[in-house]
């Protein structure tokens, strides 16, 4: 009976988890050979070729990269920096739905809510401009070359994730006790979080951190409203590419799709090699 | 020489310590002895620097040590559970406070591999905590503690958690060490046998009070301890 119910759960995965996946993907890459859809002529690598001679693709896989990294990077230091003063809130249960209630915050609300505030015409050019400072002076925060604006909201979206995960984390590695146990073996407070907090935590928290990498790096909505269209992040380049009428484009939108989830899946590979040889 | 007078401190209205004093000579280990919530692990906590006591004073080699964080204090506090850092290896775990201290590489690296000779553990050096027994890690959480040459350690039921004969070994580790390093320690504990086995002195702390014997013969004899009324139970079995 277990046996069975086992079997049921693995086919039920198999089938509605990893099958329409899979199919997409060779949909996908069906398509960047020639061998499918209304242009399909027969199998051909021009629209690899084409893709891999695309400087905006690789400014696009650069900056997608970047801004995951950095952002991850920046929430997990706030999260690590933040800790010892929300902990007193955490553990009083209720505050509790004050840490949860970010997360429920969808990308495009907070992108919206981003540019009402770091927009030209926002509340924080309004304040400037109420503080004497003149309105054409004021910097650029959103559809920025430095992707500013971007960068914030993504922050926004994940911190409060990163926090969460690393409060929990540090009940159940009863940090509080090894950090008295390290205070009194000579670690003074900001050694306690270098050399404790920040090794113990981030390597408990490395699979979320990855996760929200992932979902970074594939962010949409934050990106086309609040980025620019070059260089654009990969999920607006992708859709550029659908969206445009050269027909010529979409084996090449197909294309970037398939080096996209590649990427993606090569990155999750290491890393569940890495925590497997971690183990052993 | 660490000196305590006239130590109080209460959690709200509960008063958990009540004037507590004692003297403590280098070399000499004070076992103390008292039930569970009786605030063993709060005196403790206090002379580590953990807690803040709301009167009394703390006094290590005559200086005063009560507005001194945990890390100047050089009194190491060692809990029921190893609580070995989880990232580091056996060998990083016990040089852990001679790298907060800056010590030069190849200094530091005799002292971790004298110390992994004496602890028995030369095998187990790059092991992680979680591959190692209960009585290997308490003998690394040791090892991390007197590598250091505390003034005093502060030991919390240490070997509370390990089975009878881990246990039992760990007690001659402990005093074969003790010896041979002078230590200075109090060690709590709620064991009768352990109390009497560990201890150069002994105390007895019930309800926030604690009471201190001038010699062994005091401590067995004073029916709160308890211990009469055990040899007299195994005598009638």
């Amino acid at each position: 009976m277990v046996y069975r119910r086992a079997l049921l759960q693995k086919s039920a995965f198999l089938l509605l988890g990893i099958m329409p996946l899979a199919g997409a993907l060779l949909y996908a890459l069906g398509y960047s050979l020639g061998l499918l859809g209304a242009l399909g002529q027969g199998f051909t690598l021009r629209h690899w070729a084409r893709l891999l001679q695309d400087d905006a693709f690789w400014r696009a896989l650069l900056l997608s990269s970047l801004m995951a990294v950095s952002v991850c990077a920046l929430s997990a230091f706030m999260a690590l920096r933040l800790l010892p003063r929300l902990m007193p809130w955490w553990e009083k249960k209720r505050w509790r739905p004050i840490f949860y209630l970010p997360l429920a915050l969808p990308p495009l609300v907070a992108a919206v809510l981003s540019l009402q505030f770091l927009g030209n015409s926002g509340m924080l050019a309004r304040l400037a401009t109420a503080l004497g400072m003149d309105a054409a002076h004021f910097p650029a925060l959103t559809n920025d070359p430095a992707q500013l604006g971007l960068g914030f909201t993504l922050l926004m979206l994940t911190f409060p994730f990163t926090l969460l995960v690393m409060l929990n984390h540090y009940k159940s590695a009863q940090l509080s006790e090894l950090s008295d146990l390290a205070a009194t073996l000579g670690a003074s407070p900001a050694q306690i979080r270098r050399k404790l907090w920040a090794p113990v935590l981030l390597r408990r928290a490395a699979p979320t951190l990855l996760l929200s990498a992932v979902f970074m790096f594939g962010a949409f909505e934050a990106p086309l409203l609040l980025g620019r269209q070059y260089p654009a992040m990969i999920s607006v380049y992708i859709n550029q590419k659908f969206s445009r009428f050269n027909l010529d484009d979409v084996p090449l939108a197909y294309t970037a799709t398939v080096v996209y989830a590649l990427l993606l899946l090569s990155a999750l590979a290491f890393f569940l090699h890495h925590q497997k040889q971690e183990k052993s | 020489m660490l000196q305590i007078n006239n130590i109080n401190k209460a959690f709200g209205t509960t008063r958990v310590l009540q004037n507590i004093s004692l003297e403590l000579p280098k070399g000499e280990t004070l076992a103390v002895l008292g039930r569970s919530g009786c605030g063993k692990t709060t005196l403790l906590k206090i002379i580590a620097g953990l807690l803040p006591a709301d009167a009394g004073e703390i006094l290590q080699n005559d200086q005063r040590q009560n507005e001194l964080p945990p890390q100047r204090r050089n009194a190491v506090y060692l809990y029921q559970e190893a609580l070995l850092f989880p990232h580091l290896n056996v060998w990083e775990n016990i040089a852990f406070g001679l790298r907060l201290r800056k010590t030069p590489e190849n200094e530091l690296k005799n002292r971790v591999e004298a110390l992994l000779v004496h602890l028995g553990l030369q095998a187990e050096a790059r092991r992680m905590p979680q591959a190692l027994s209960g009585g290997q890690k308490q003998r690394v959480a040791f090892g991390r503690a007197i590598i250091i040459e505390p003034q005093v350690l502060l030991l919390d039921e240490p070997f509370g958690a390990l089975d009878p004969e881990t246990r039992s070994q760990m007690q001659d580790f402990y005093q074969k060490t003790a010896e041979q390093l002078q230590l200075s320690a109090v060690f709590v504990t709620h064991d009768l046998k352990e109390a009497l086995r560990m201890g150069t002195r002994w105390a007895y702390l019930d309800q926030g009070q604690l009471q201190t014997y001038p010699t062994r013969e005091a401590f067995v004899r004073d029916p709160k301890t308890g211990i009469e009324q055990e040899i007299e139970f195994w005598k009638n079995v």
